[in-house]
């Protein structure tokens, strides 16, 4: 049966092959196949590779350990919706999800209406070399269908840290994001090709960038707020190599979305849009190339195979090649020199374009120096967060001061005073709030006080934009998609930076019947249990939270000794209060004696995530925008 | 001095004998990297080579040493890199400086392109 | 015009990346070399294994390169490393002193019972202190030590190829 299978699957696989190649063919415009047509072939491409997913969710779910891959990340004892996740929780079964949707964005874009046949065929192409790429690469060297020699009575499971919930659904959220940009990137590459980078190609691009914006943001937000739940440390940002492989390519798309709103509005920024496309995709696969190859020591290696890595190195190498030397040689015919003023939206968006670069080049230097100062120097060196904190916060300064102004600007030239004085209740709203915050809070830095009041009116500015009446007096909805991702950047800001101020943290070593002190509140540790469940073991300890005597909550950390594969974890206890969140957690028990607690208090955690939600809704609404209308009021 | 009378009330505070952890110390171990571990602080790992660490730390405050000369000892045995943060020194005058320059260099450009519109 | 060379820019900044990115991936980042090559054995005391005199830093000053083995009883590599040690120490006469690691005096005198002793002498770190002060962060580790100056690190077991090809040409240069 298994035998059937691995057949069929192999089969399936080498058909999305040939049908892409059919599609690629497609660019060339002589068309060689007239026959199937682009929409027939993205039906064969899509229904193919979403039968090999199937089948390999099948064979999870079954348990089948005729199969290298699920013998290698799967056990029987294991809960069936981790048996789900197991499928992508491995470097082939994601590869492979990868390019499902790879070709799930290629079959919608094909399935579009109101675009020329020729575009389509073209963007389609593109896609389908990619595609074919892709599989080929899976093909050949990381098959997820490959056959066990031995007979294996078990599996040997999955790493307990990625059973849970959240981490299930953070790669396929997130992917959708990374190869979303691969739709933009041959919307780009069919726009060098036709050589009309337009108002009209912009409103095409429209909805793909910002649905796959709004995916790449709740993945890393997903990604995120698991850190904080299961790694324990109460951080929810770590600037490790793999997190900022996939901040990378969010800030280059965060720009891009700017660069095609503003080609769609004045027809200017052309090669900045391609070049930005190119580079967010780009960031993509090198992104992807990092956590597979192993040359980054990260929580999240997940293929420490250098082979691999070669390939995709070279994929991505040709890629970048040929579309950069596309640009070079098309440069002059789609470019549009800007006309617009210098105190203006437009230059608003030109800064923040630039220092989101700015950004972008701190983040990608601080993961790539240490691998230079090894290679060319042998030197080590650690690159920590604070140097991305550090640089980072004077920018985000000016960045939020831009964000706040630009949409107050007109898109010819403004007189800045006039825009001050119109906003001037606004400022001084903010300011005062800032000042009370700063007393009562005592907090004198004066980076951290700018980035408070900026955001301060960034947010209450997005708020009053997109509360309009009309002249009837009813509500209008203008800009809600902006206002609101603009509000939630701003209310992010504030939570971060707060958190980050008022975080306190105590560490204990404690013993049943102890009581520990965590500003107001007292913490009982009133005992310790032994608990069995399917898949673990744990040690689980009871501490009573109270203020003033008051009983207010029970944290219980754990301690959880997992059998297939052995693993100890520990699992904090969270209590989320709107201000703040209580975090405690245990460690591994050096002696018989006590136990060493951390008691975190977390402030603002809620109102962070709470931001977060709002960019990701407000990039959801632009994306549902219709196409077509080059004026959104 | 503050530190000492911080500890004090501390401990006065708290009804039994359990001692909590220097928060001069927790920033410390904050600051020196895991060298077994994947990029985690000693103040998050725990391996046994960071409690010895930490353990060095521990004692050295008590000698009353400065976090700098607890930082310099730890640099000569191990390197720059058991710092989170990388010192600016000749190894790190472009990580720290490079950032900057494209700033300037944007804002050159910019000004520059809307100056040839006039 | 400006623009005309500065449209080649993102290709020319790929194929750089794409140089380095590739020497990367060959290159092993495991290994990290040591700030106290080069400098002098810090001063340190540590009480002998078997009873007899102290193992100082003293001991480490001989002008004729000699090694000192970081090991434990409890580190399986050490146990495979332990015949390149005695190779070294027999065959090629090469004096080896021990820095027992964090371990049980009981279960490192069995080891070496059990297995040969190939050091002049060997002394005890039982807190692995004042390992941290010659830099260790895991067994085994090896320095190559003449006239007082650690003149290489070798980090991990010394395998037989890397005896040949490192551990003996160091010391016939010195």
């Amino acid at each position: 049966m298994s035998l059937y299978i691995f057949y069929i699957s192999n089969f399936l696989l080498l058909l999305c092959l040939t049908a892409s190649l059919m599609q690629s063919s497609k660019i060339i415009n002589n068309k060689i196949f007239t026959r199937p047509g682009v929409i027939v072939l993205a039906y064969v491409q899509l229904i193919s590779i979403l039968l090999s997913f199937l089948i390999l969710t099948y064979l999870f779910l079954i348990s089948d350990f005729n199969f290298d891959l699920v013998y290698f990340n799967s056990h029987s004892e294991k809960p069936l919706i981790y048996k789900f996740s197991g499928v992508w929780g491995n470097h082939e079964g994601s590869m492979l999800l990868w390019i499902l949707i790879l070709v799930l964005f290629n079959f919608l874009f094909a399935l579009s209406r109101r675009i020329s046949e020729q575009f389509k065929e073209i963007t389609v192409a593109i896609q389908s070399i990619m595609i074919f790429g892709f599989v080929a690469f899976l093909f050949f060297l990381s098959n997820p269908f490959a056959l066990n020699q031995n007979n294996f009575f078990d599996g040997i499971g999955l790493n307990p840290i990625l059973q849970d919930p959240l981490l299930a659904i953070h790669p396929p959220v997130l992917y959708v994001g990374y190869v979303g940009f691969s739709l933009v990137f041959s919307l780009a590459i069919a726009g060098l090709i036709t050589k009309e980078v337009d108002q009209q190609w912009a409103s095409i691009v429209k909805p793909w960038v910002f649905s796959a914006w709004a995916f790449l943001t709740a993945g890393i937000a997903l990604g995120s707020f698991w850190a904080y739940y299961e790694l324990g440390w109460g951080g929810y940002w770590f600037w490790d190599p793999v997190e900022n492989a996939s901040l990378m390519p969010w800030i280059a798309a965060t720009a891009l979305i700017h660069c095609v709103l503003i080609l769609q509005k004045r027809n200017v920024m052309q090669s900045w849009t391609i070049i930005l496309a190119i580079l967010t995709f780009s960031l993509s696969l090198v992104g992807t190339f990092l956590v597979r190859s192993g040359i980054l020591n990260s929580v999240h290696t997940f293929a420490s195979d250098p082979g691999r890595g070669l390939f995709i190195l070279l994929f991505i190498f040709l890629i970048l090649v040929f579309s950069f030397s596309l640009f070079a040689h098309n440069f002059e015919k789609i470019n549009k020199t800007s006309s617009m003023g210098l105190i203006s939206r437009g230059t608003g968006i030109q800064v923040n374009n630039w220092l989101l670069i700015t950004i972008l080049t701190i983040v990608f230097l601080g993961t790539m120096y240490p691998l230079a100062t090894d290679l060319l120097l042998n030197k080590s060196l650690t690159v920590g967060p604070k140097y991305y904190s550090t640089t980072i916060a004077p920018i985000i300064i000016l960045f939020l001061f831009f964000m706040f102004i630009s949409p107050r600007l007109g898109w010819t030239d403004t007189k800045l005073y006039k825009i001050i004085i119109q906003l001037r209740y606004l400022i001084i709203t903010s300011l005062t709030i800032t000042l009370i915050i700063s007393l009562y809070f005592e907090l004198f830095n004066l980076t951290e006080i700018l980035i408070i009041f900026f955001s301060l009116l960034l947010i209450i500015s997005s708020v009053t934009a997109s509360i309009n009446f009309n002249k009837q007096n009813i509500l209008v909805r203008t800009n809600l998609g902006q206002n609101l991702a603009h509000a939630g950047f701003g209310i992010l800001m504030m939570a971060v930076v707060s958190n980050a101020v008022y975080s306190e943290e105590r560490i204990y070593n404690a013993k049943v019947g102890d009581n520990l002190q965590l500003q107001k509140y007292i913490f009982s540790f009133d005992k310790i249990e032994q608990v069995e469940e399917s898949n673990y073991n744990s040690l689980k300890a009871y501490f009573l939270m109270k203020k003033d005597g008051k009983l207010i909550d029970t944290f219980t950390p754990e301690i959880r000794f997992y059998s297939n594969p052995p693993t100890i974890t520990s699992e904090a206890s969270i209590l989320h209060k709107f201000f703040s969140d209580i975090y405690l957690v245990m460690n591994v028990p050096q002696d018989q004696q006590s136990i060493s607690v951390r008691m975190h208090i977390k402030p603002f955690m809620t109102i962070l995530w709470l931001g977060t939600l709002m960019i990701i809704f407000g990039g959801v609404i632009s994306a549902s925008i219709r196409i077509g209308r080059f004026d959104e009021k | 001095m503050f530190r000492i009378i911080k500890i004090f009330i501390v401990l006065f505070l708290l009804q039994n004998n359990t001692i909590a952890e220097d928060p001069r110390a927790i920033e410390l171990f904050k600051e020196v990297r895991c060298l077994v571990c994947q990029g985690q602080t000693i103040h998050e790992s725990n391996a046994e080579l960071a409690e010895d660490i930490k353990n060095l730390i521990r004692e050295k405050i008590s000698q009353g040493e400065t976090d700098r000369q607890i930082k310099e000892y730890l640099v000569e045995k191990y390197g720059d890199w058991i710092l989170m943060t990388p010192p600016f020194n000749s190894l790190t005058y472009v990580l720290w400086s490079f950032p900057f320059l494209i700033m300037i260099i944007g804002a050159f450009a910019i000004y520059r392109q809307k100056r040839g519109q006039v | 015009m400006k623009s005309n060379h500065l449209k080649f820019l993102p290709l020319v900044l790929i194929i750089l990346l794409s140089i380095f990115l590739f020497f990367s991936l060959n290159n092993d980042t495991s290994k990290l070399s040591s700030p106290l090559v080069g400098k002098k054995v810090p001063e340190f005391s540590l009480p002998n294994l078997f009873g007899q005199e102290e193992l100082t830093n003293l001991d480490l000053n001989s002008e004729n390169p000699i090694l000192l083995n970081v090991w434990s009883s409890w580190c399986i590599p050490c146990r495979a490393e332990h015949d390149i040690l005695m190779v070294l120490s027999e065959l090629y006469e090469v004096e080896i002193f021990g820095l027992n690691y964090k371990d049980n005096n009981e279960e490192a005198k069995n080891f070496i019972n059990d297995l040969g002793n190939p050091f002049v002498k060997i002394g005890s770190d039982n807190s692995g202190r004042t390992s941290i002060d010659l830099g260790v962060y895991g067994v085994p580790e090896t320095y190559i030590i003449a006239n007082g100056i650690i003149i290489y690190k070798h980090i991990g077991p010394i395998h037989m190829n890397e005896m040949e090809e490192k551990i003996l040409p160091i010391i016939r240069d010195n």
